[in-house]
């Protein structure tokens, strides 16, 4: 087991080596089926090793936590893991069936990517230092941006392009803002840096604080920079977008929660500082304005966007509570995002795809052609909202209870109001999927594999982990007390 | 603060707002790319400054070589990003000769 988190990390960015090294049609496609499955496996062991043993660690070259380069996997870590892992798996080996996703005679180089990028979020969920979080955050930006632009269509160009600036602009403010923290503290190392930042509260602390948290907000996509994020989901080829869409903004709201409760929670957070009304702040901010233009649009694809880009602001939310339920809620939105997240991106792929209306007056057409995938796509945004038995709502339940532990009423107030506009928007797209008009379809295009089967998979997830809410949410709990216990 | 100390951080914050302004501002797609190179040529200016400095609290005078480790990667992702960057943009400029943005998006209502 002591080799694990090195191999998780490892592997893939050396079987998309190989891919490249070795362009092999059978080759690359067994990569390409086999590499995210024993990658899921592999995180379930260690799912399983922290629940029974404890944290795992890794020092590479036996070089301890300061000064070397350490991965760590705690419960949160390897909750990160399985959530983006399962997402992965499922979404990947299905990649090459989609000819817009794997244009013929790119194979080698897609696949290359998709494991790039599977090696990078690996990297992400283990790593405990801000700088080789930054290079592998980088690595998903870059695997990110190869993946969109793969059909060489000018529209994916030019959305892998705007994609590219917005992330390498969040990149230069996380990389500013470490600058600034370690000028300060003199370690990138997150425990090292949590136990030296506890209690400063200087000029030059704050805004590094500030700055890293800008970058990954930007770089996650929380409400006014989830701009990148919603042209994907219009202008990239389907399959990919959900990869995108499910995968990478799930992964980088754990390292906001990890940084912001278990590193600057202990001193410079001005969160912490404002109190309840810089919380009730960020509510407005990230939760209740894209809930409340969500609820304002005519188009199914915004919707979606900036219905995703509010469940995401909750992790800011139950980050910025700094208590153990806040802490807790940031976790449980995580594993509902990638899970909401990919069934309402591949239904969107589906409808696209079929060329069938994106307009909400015409969705009915979609009740028509797959009851399934319009279930699917329902259930996914009625979670976004928070709805009770969806997998939504653990998140937002203690998210409030964060709040009220804090007595931030005003934040708790707004986010209860967001949840409330986020229903209505839901509420608005599940009418017209049920009641709509049917519009006649003359000539039908089949749903393609690698879209209907994550819709459906994950949508029926949506509800399953709604009911059985008890299956990550006590998991959360432990890993938000040893988040919340701070440095030995 | 030392004089020099000043003078790298007041041209890495200026640095850095002309490129963040570049950024947003900017249509053309390689004026983007250029905005965001000042915005990484600033971080490494930071880095730089800092590792004249003792960063350690035992006041050490000679330069620190962590942070100029830290340079050099940090000029590996920002240079990466550019090359990615000016190769999409070409193949933007192949298919809608052009690299301004209202220009594609002028094409993209044509075809």
């Amino acid at each position: 087991m002591t080799h694990v988190p090195a191999l998780l990390v490892l592997l893939p960015f050396t079987a998309a080596a190989l891919c490249l090294l070795l362009p092999i049609r059978p080759l690359v496609r067994l990569f390409g089926l086999v590499a995210p499955w024993v990658s899921l496996g592999v995180a379930a062991l260690v799912l399983d090793h922290v629940l029974r043993v404890g944290p795992l660690a890794y020092a590479f070259g036996d070089w301890a936590a300061p000064s070397g380069v350490v991965f760590r996997a705690d419960g949160l870590s390897a909750l990160a893991l399985i959530v983006t892992n399962l997402v992965a798996a499922v979404l990947l080996p299905l990649l090459h069936r989609d000819s817009a996703a794997h244009p013929p005679g790119r194979t080698a180089l897609q696949s290359a990517l998709a494991l790039a990028f599977l090696g990078a979020i690996n990297g992400i969920a283990l790593s405990h230092d801000l700088f080789s979080l930054i290079i592998l955050i980088e690595i998903m930006t870059l695997a990110t941006c190869g993946l969109i632009a793969a059909g060489r269509i000018r529209r994916s160009l030019v959305t892998a392009f705007h994609a590219l600036v917005f992330q390498s602009t969040g990149t230069a403010f996380l990389l500013m803002g470490t600058a600034m923290l370690y000028a300060r503290a003199g370690s990138v190392d997150l425990l090292d840096l949590a136990g030296r930042l506890a209690g400063a509260n200087d000029r030059a602390t704050t805004i590094g604080a500030a700055m890293v948290l800008l970058g990954l907000a930007i770089k996650g996509g929380l409400f006014p920079f989830h701009g990148w994020l919603s042209r994907t989901y219009i202008d990239a080829p389907a399959p990919i977008a959900a990869v995108v869409g499910g995968i990478a903004p799930t992964a980088i709201a754990y390292v906001l929660l990890r940084i912001s409760t278990a590193v600057l929670g202990g001193g410079p957070s001005f969160l912490s500082a404002n109190g309840a009304w810089g919380l009730a702040a960020v509510a407005a901010l990230f939760v209740l304005a894209p809930s409340a233009l969500a609820a304002l649009q005519r188009d199914i694809r915004p919707v979606v966007a900036l219905l995703a880009a509010a469940h995401l602001g909750y992790v800011a939310v139950g980050a910025g509570a700094i208590n153990l339920a806040g802490a807790t809620a940031g976790m449980a939105v995580i594993v509902a995002h990638g899970v909401a997240v990919t069934a309402a991106v591949a239904a969107i792929g589906c409808l696209q795809h079929a060329q069938l209306p994106t307009a909400l007056d015409q969705l009915g057409t979609l009740r028509r052609r797959s009851p399934m995938v319009a279930a699917a796509l329902a259930c996914a945004l009625f979670a976004f909202a928070g709805v009770p038995l969806t997998v939504g709502f653990a998140g937002r339940w203690h998210v409030a209870l964060g709040m009220i532990e804090r007595d931030a009423w005003a934040a708790l107030i707004l986010v209860a109001l967001s949840s409330g506009v986020a229903l209505i928007a839901a509420a608005r797209v599940a009418q017209r999927l049920l009641f709509g008009p049917v519009a006649p379809i003359e000539r039908p295009v089949p749903f393609p594999l690698a879209l209907s089967v994550p819709a459906t998979l994950f949508g029926l997830a949506t509800v399953y982990f709604g009911l059985n809410a008890a299956l990550y949410v006590g998991l959360a709990d432990e890993a938000a007390k040893l988040l919340m216990r701070g440095p030995p | 603060m030392t004089l020099a100390s000043v003078t790298f951080h007041a041209a890495a914050a200026a640095i850095f707002a002309t490129g963040l302004f570049t950024v947003i501002a900017r249509g053309n797609l390689l004026k983007k790319l250029l905005g965001l190179l000042l915005l990484h040529v600033s971080v490494w200016i930071v880095f730089v400054a800092m590792s004249g400095t003792p960063a350690s609290p035992d006041g050490a005078t000679i330069a620190n070589p962590l942070p100029i480790a830290f340079t050099l990667i940090a000029i590996v992702l920002g240079t990466t990003a550019m090359m990615v960057g000016i190769d999409l943009a070409l193949r933007i400029r192949a298919s809608a000769v052009s690299v301004e943005d209202d220009e594609i998006a002028a094409h993209e209502l044509k075809s």
